[in-house]
């Protein structure tokens, strides 16, 4: 297996409250990852440690070692901002910037200083993989806001991919979606498999099922179990995972 | 039969008198002001007050806002940035924010007795124009700072995680996503800032003002003479040959310019709500 990102011994606390305990986790690279688990596992946590936002949670400490290809992402002398630029990011909420539905997919190219031809061409590509493009073209300019909810997720999965980032972090990005624009939605994550380490939290097991090739279950800060998805749903090893996977709890 | 409700009627006795109160005397600043309708001429608002118009004042007002504005409005918003954006949350914090919120309970008089000793005497500015801009600046610090914070603070965590996801620096996410956010909330805690300046009399009285007329202010060390402070001497200096249409029309002019300003933050507001939404 061609590992990505290797967690190792990772522990999280919010003030006294530990959500990680001792997670260790080897993310292949161009695969789809799932992590699923019952709310409160902290599914949600262990995503955002592998791109340090964490770290904006008031009270929240690391303790343990993220390795993006080999190199320790919380090593004192690694700049967050780097590690964010090599990581793309999609919110269970989708969240487009107060901006036009244009600036939100160029803002991630413009801090990286990338203008003028180069910029709209790759702006126009990131719509059209989403296939976002057709419908917003004759309105770039419009507020991001008038674009509906599912629109408005796509246009952030665009603004993810924009930058082409070497991993694509995705925290439960249909949760807030009808079940026509989530099955959208996964196809196109399915399709960015080929390019993209893709990191998905998932509440929903069929769609971890649909959409990953490994998965990962997670229990009260705990990593029970992780192996390919098919192997891991239809012969688990662990009691718990059986358990939660037949419905027992969760 | 229904038993008569003493208490409930007495209530609404008591509250239907106080609605009536507050009509009537809004009702009475409307006839006063009114009065002063016919002083809205041209030769009134444009000509000098020797020749009984009040230029003088009015461009003193607008040149007292302008400055205190140009003082107050960067420095108040890159302190509410400040306080909102990087500050710790903790106790110094905490006190300062409390610092705050008791400076803007202040009399306006406090502040002139300041600025008086401090820029007109100790920085030796003198009765000037400068000084006025000064301490209107020190006085609209809190209401700039907090104004601009609670715009600050009504933006989501959420566009924050989704910029630095993005890969922004903290100042490009402030620079770029932040303050373009806030400024409607900006706009408008500036134009209520100069409403509050062009009203303002007891600290213009002690730092900005001499009672004779010298012309217009050529270097901003020269006094200036404003609207609220003509007003005042004309009552104070004048009371055997008071001019009451004069007075009012002045009275007017002065109502118009803060509600005028009012309106524009007004309708600042609703554009941008109308073409942005949700948080604005």
């Amino acid at each position: 297996m061609d590992v990505k990102i290797e967690v190792i011994g990772l522990n999280v606390w919010y003030g006294e409250l530990q959500a990680l305990r001792n997670v260790n986790l080897r993310i292949p690279r161009e695969k789809i990852t799932a992590i699923i688990g019952p709310s409160g596992c902290g599914k949600s946590t262990l995503l955002k440690t592998l791109n340090r936002l964490v770290e904006l949670i008031p009270g929240a400490r690391v303790r343990g070692k993220v390795m993006l290809d080999g190199i320790d992402i919380y090593n004192s002398n690694i700049d967050p901002v780097e590690v964010r630029r090599k990581i793309g990011m999609v919110f269970q909420k989708p969240n487009p910037l107060p901006k036009s539905i244009f600036e939100n997919v160029a803002f991630g190219l413009r801090i990286r200083g990338i203008k003028g031809n180069d910029l709209y061409r790759r702006v126009k590509r990131a719509l059209e993989i989403v296939g976002l493009w057709n419908d917003v073209k004759e309105r770039l300019g419009d507020s991001a806001f008038n674009l509906s909810v599912g629109q408005q997720q796509r246009l952030c999965i665009a603004r993810a991919i924009v930058t082409e980032p070497e991993v694509l972090l995705m925290d439960e990005p249909c949760s807030s979606l009808d079940p026509i624009t989530a099955t959208k939605i996964e196809e196109l994550i399915t399709s960015l498999r080929s390019k993209y380490t893709v990191v998905v939290v998932t509440h929903n097991m069929q769609q971890a099922y649909r959409i990953s090739n490994y998965t990962a279950f997670l229990y009260m800060g705990r990593l029970v179990e992780f192996g390919p998805t098919k192997q891991l749903f239809e012969s688990p090893k662990e009691k718990l995972t059986k358990a939660y996977l037949s419905g027992i709890f969760g | 039969m229904r038993k008569f409700d003493f208490f409930g009627n007495l209530m609404l006795a008591i509250c239907g008198f106080s609605t009536a109160t507050l009509l009537f005397i809004f009702g009475y600043i409307c006839y006063l002001l009114t009065s002063g309708a016919n002083a809205l001429r041209p030769d009134f608002l444009f000509s000098s007050i020797l020749n009984g118009g009040i230029f003088e004042p009015l461009i003193g007002t607008l040149y007292l806002f302008i400055g205190a504005t140009a003082i107050v409005a960067p420095v108040g918003t890159l302190a509410a940035v400040y306080m909102v954006e990087y500050s710790p949350r903790g106790r110094l914090t905490r006190l300062v924010d409390n610092a705050i919120n008791n400076l803007a309970g202040v009399p306006s008089i406090v502040f002139g007795m300041f600025g008086f000793t401090f820029f007109c005497k100790l920085m030796g500015l003198g009765i000037s124009m400068l000084s006025g801009w000064l301490t209107m600046a020190c006085m609209m610090f809190p209401l700039m700072i907090r104004s601009v914070e609670e715009a600050l603070k009504m933006i989501p965590e959420t566009v924050r995680e989704a910029s630095l996801a993005l890969g922004a620096t903290k100042w490009q996410t402030i620079s770029r996503i932040i303050l373009p956010s806030a400024i409607p909330g900006i706009l408008t805690s500036i134009i209520l800032s100069i409403t509050r300046i062009a009203g303002e009399t007891a600290a213009i009285l002690l730092t900005t003002c001499f009672y004779t007329m010298r012309g217009l202010p050529k270097t901003p060390l020269d006094p200036i003479i404003t609207l609220t402070y003509y007003l005042y001497t004309m009552i104070l200096f004048m009371p055997g040959h008071l001019d009451l249409n004069k007075l009012f029309g002045l009275a007017l002019v002065l109502f118009l310019l803060t509600t005028i300003l009012s309106s524009i933050a007004f309708v600042i507001r609703a554009y941008y709500r109308r073409r942005w939404g949700r948080w604005m």
